[in-house]
């Protein structure tokens, strides 16, 4: 702390006295004999000699005690902050003389700026983060909140200073939160960049990738907490587009993969039974056995033209994704295939509930749908139960934005926990049945698959058997 | 030209099981040539065979890719029967999938029978796939 210097006026005399210190301060010789007009000319002009002039006009006639902080320009040309203080002394009712102090204050001016910017250079970073920042206390209560924070909650510093975040989120979120600040506040250990879900009391979701460091006092003691969480929402709705584009891709290559063996392996089996029949032709002499193999090629050519028709139609399928969905009846789908079968059906004595809602339609493609209808009514009568006729129900359900038809039969059922997921591969039979090529359920699969849906089966071994055909509504 | 009592195929492939049988007939005498559709009649038959004290084929010429029991169900099943007799058993496939050849090893190693692997297309079959590789006694 600089020391304090003195003055003294004598009204009467007009006489100005500085003491040592005073004139160390305005950096003149001791010899300085100073009078009161040089004395106000080491104030800088403009400000402070204006105030300086007025406040000791006015301790003289009003006796108006000063005390004010101001700059002089000393002799050796140097600003400096003083701190100069008067007081008007009387005598007999009149003022005789002032008395004063001066004092150098400007190293602590100097610092007291430097804080002060440093203060506003913090202020103005902290609330122009694009970063959520907020301080908090040992009981989590918010002692700090920046601007973005503000933005985010929708309130002002005064409404959320002193809550906590019970007050402000999700119950569930909250607490979370409040383990996450013991955490900290325990093990002194920081949390930085952790995935964390904000769920406001609106219901209002935000991911964000928050960092909880902790805060110590003067003494080095724990005093609460920094937060600092940035919202990634939009990074992590990219990456969750990413992830579901990923899948669909690695589901699509699966497919691919699973085609490219199932392509190979049929026309593999093909080839190798002409290869094989070729060969005893061209060693047979027995003009009557040349002619049984002759009708056995073409009994493998036209199983290879069967293959490739069924390959082309799930190629079809699976290129064909521009093919236009339109708004379609199930009921009336389900009359009009029912219609094209009826001899089919008259003939294994058929019955058909078609309990479907007159008004319900599905967007969807109107070749798939017949063909899934037409597929899972056949397959219900192929796979009939030998004692007794089919009896096939269909009936619609809403479940969330989904629209299930569900198919069942009372026919032969089949053991899923044997079987399962093949059931829907290609070219897999399961029964003894001379119509069952293992193609229907595959094509239907592939179709309904192309629209955004998916297919599912129940069945009990000699109960019969449901398929769940879930008709994607979201999507266009 | 051999002798064999018995032999099965098992394959769901009218022409493969036509093709077997006549490339059967310049090596072997057989009069019990069974033929089946898939893995569920063969094992039926073989199981049979052992509760009547049915003479059990020498030869099983089996197809991978059946209906209601592929060729691996049946070989499981086959192994759990726990039949003293070795008997030889060509596994005859389009199949050029590895895994399918990787699950043959696999087989080889605890099956007490001959596990042959064949691919197709098949123009022969030789006297050595009639016959077992006999232990040295």
């Amino acid at each position: 702390m600089a020391q304090v210097g003195r003055w003294e006026y004598d009204v009467q005399t007009e006489r100005l006295y500085w003491c040592d210190e005073t004139k160390k301060i305005h950096q003149v010789p001791l010899s300085y004999e100073p009078n009161v007009t040089e004395a106000i000319d080491f104030y800088k002009p403009g400000y402070s000699r204006n105030k300086i002039s007025m406040i000791f006009h006015k301790a003289i006639h009003e006796r108006a005690p000063f005390n004010e902080r101001l700059i002089i320009i000393t002799q050796k040309g140097e600003e400096r902050w003083v701190q100069s203080a008067g007081k008007a002394i009387e005598k007999n009712g009149e003022v005789v003389k002032v008395f004063g102090t001066f004092q150098d204050i400007h190293e602590q001016v100097m610092t007291e700026t430097k804080v002060m910017e440093n203060q506003q250079l913090l202020t103005a970073l902290i609330d122009n983060l694009p970063l959520n920042v907020f301080v908090k206390d040992l009981d989590s209560k918010k002692i700090l909140v920046n601007k973005s924070e503000c933005e985010y909650l929708e309130k002002s510093p005064r409404e959320l200073i002193g809550k906590t975040d019970f007050d402000l989120y999700d119950e569930e979120v909250a607490k979370i939160s409040r383990e996450e600040d013991l955490e900290v506040i325990k093990t002194l250990k920081p949390i930085l960049g952790k995935e964390t879900i904000s769920i406001k009391k609106n219901g209002q979701a935000t991911n964000f990738l928050t960092s909880k460091i902790p805060l110590f006092d003067f003494e080095g003691k724990v005093s609460g907490l920094i937060g600092i969480s940035m919202d990634i929402s939009a990074i992590k709705k990219k990456e969750d587009q990413l992830r579901n584009l990923i899948n669909l891709t690695s589901i699509q290559n699966k497919k691919l993969i699973n085609f490219a063996h199932i392509v190979s392996h049929n026309l593999r089996s093909h080839s190798a039974n002409f290869s094989m029949l070729l060969q005893f032709l061209k060693s047979e002499d027995n003009e009557k056995e040349r002619e049984h193999i002759v009708t056995m090629l073409t009994q493998a050519s036209d199983n290879l033209l069967e293959t490739l028709e069924n390959l082309n139609q799930v190629v079809d399928i699976n290129t064909n994704i521009n093919l236009k969905k339109e708004q379609l009846n199930i009921h009336d789908t389900i009359v009009k295939v029912q219609h094209s079968l009826t001899a089919f059906f008259d003939k294994n004595q058929v019955q058909i509930h078609n309990e479907v809602d007159r008004n319900l339609v599905v967007k969807s493609i109107p070749a798939y749908l017949d063909s899934i209808i037409l597929n899972l009514l056949t397959n219900a009568v192929k796979y009939r139960h030998p004692n007794r006729n089919p009896v096939i129900t269909l009936i619609t359900k809403k479940l969330d934005q989904k629209v299930i038809l569900s198919v069942s039969d009372n026919g032969l059922g089949i053991d899923l926990e044997r079987y399962g997921d093949k059931i829907f591969g290609m070219y897999k039979t399961f029964h003894n049945n001379k119509d069952a090529k293992g193609f229907g359920l595959y094509l239907v699969r592939n179709q309904i698959e192309a629209m955004g849906g998916k297919i599912t089966v129940n069945s009990e071994v000699d109960k019969g058997t449901t398929f769940n055909v879930y008709f994607n509504e979201e999507s266009k | 030209m051999k002798k064999v009592s018995s032999i099965f195929i098992v394959d769901d492939d009218p022409i493969t099981v036509f093709g077997i049988k006549k490339m059967l007939k310049p090596v072997a005498i057989c009069d019990d040539i069974q033929i089946f559709q898939n893995g569920k009649e063969a094992y039926d038959a073989l199981k049979d065979r052992i509760t009547t004290g049915h003479e059990l084929p020498e030869v099983i010429f089996l197809d991978i890719n059946m209906p209601i029991m592929d060729g691996w169900d049946f070989l499981k099943e086959m192994i759990d029967l726990d039949i003293q007799e070795r008997i030889i058993i060509n596994m005859i496939t389009s199949s050029i999938d590895p895994s399918d050849y990787q699950r043959w090893n696999d087989f080889k190693e605890k099956c007490p029978h001959q596990l042959n692997f064949r691919n197709k297309p098949i123009f022969k079959i030789e006297v050595s796939d009639l016959e077992g590789f006999h232990m040295a006694s």
